[in-house]
């Protein structure tokens, strides 16, 4: 079985396959891709643990291997551009899921994951900021993370409402 | 519940109730439903974002 997987995989065309020369370049942004394959393995893993029902995890990361898939037969072929693009469309959703269940080591990861600094403002479709997810879940502890690292509090989103005026509200409303 | 404690956390790092908050009329008609059914809690988280309930309590008990 083994074999055949093995034959499956192998290219019917492989004698036009280039081969890849390993250069300096190219090793030095194999070692870029392999931060950022690094990264992204942090974000599934982070997507895995604050998606589950009952998220009784706590602080334990479930490990997630993207590198595995180069023992498939069909290897996922990264570019540099791919994984930045994956990283941009993960890391937002990480941080407001992660604001939103309070997640206090969710939120760290995708702060110190965020090379360029703007995660800590990112709206999400809505308009709305991290800050303004935390304060719509109660999610206290995030709050004062969020305003430790530069959280902005006038940010107002689609609605022309901040922060404050929907805790105030969801105070009123929720109890 | 924390509401009152992230209330506290905001209005104390600046954040303030204004814009399309208050001139949209929304922070008004909730403080008024509010007053109407005397919620209590509901009003002192209203306070402690910063408007001035006193104010309008008179307002509304001149012209209800």
């Amino acid at each position: 079985m083994t074999e055949v997987r093995d034959l499956v995989g192998t290219p019917l065309r492989g004698e036009l396959t280039r081969v890849a020369v390993k250069t300096h370049a190219t090793q030095s942004a194999q070692t870029t891709m392999g931060d950022q394959i690094e990264k992204i393995q942090g974000m599934l893993s982070h997507i895995t643990r604050l998606s589950s029902r009952t998220n009784n995890m706590g602080p334990v990361v479930p490990a997630i291997n993207v590198n595995s898939v180069e023992d498939s037969p069909s290897p996922w072929t990264w570019t540099a551009a791919e994984a930045v693009s994956t990283e941009a469309a993960l890391l937002p959703f990480v941080t407001h899921l992660a604001v939103a269940r309070d997640d206090i080591h969710g939120l760290d990861f995708c702060l110190r994951t965020d090379s360029v600094g703007e995660m800590v403002n990112c709206p999400d479709v809505s308009g709305r900021s991290p800050l303004h997810t935390a304060a719509m879940n109660n999610s206290l502890k995030c709050v004062g993370m969020l305003l430790q690292k530069g959280a902005l509090v006038h940010l107002r989103d689609s609605l022309g409402h901040t922060p404050l005026y929907y805790v105030s509200h969801l105070k009123y409303t929720a109890e | 519940m924390n509401y009152g404690s992230i209330v506290d956390l905001l209005v104390s790092v600046g954040a303030n109730l204004g814009g399309s908050d208050v001139e949209g009329g929304f922070t008004d008609i909730a403080i008024k439903r509010a007053l109407r059914h005397g919620d209590e809690r509901a009003i002192q988280v209203w306070k402690r974002s910063g408007i001035s309930l006193e104010e309008k309590y008179n307002v509304d008990k001149k012209n209800p």
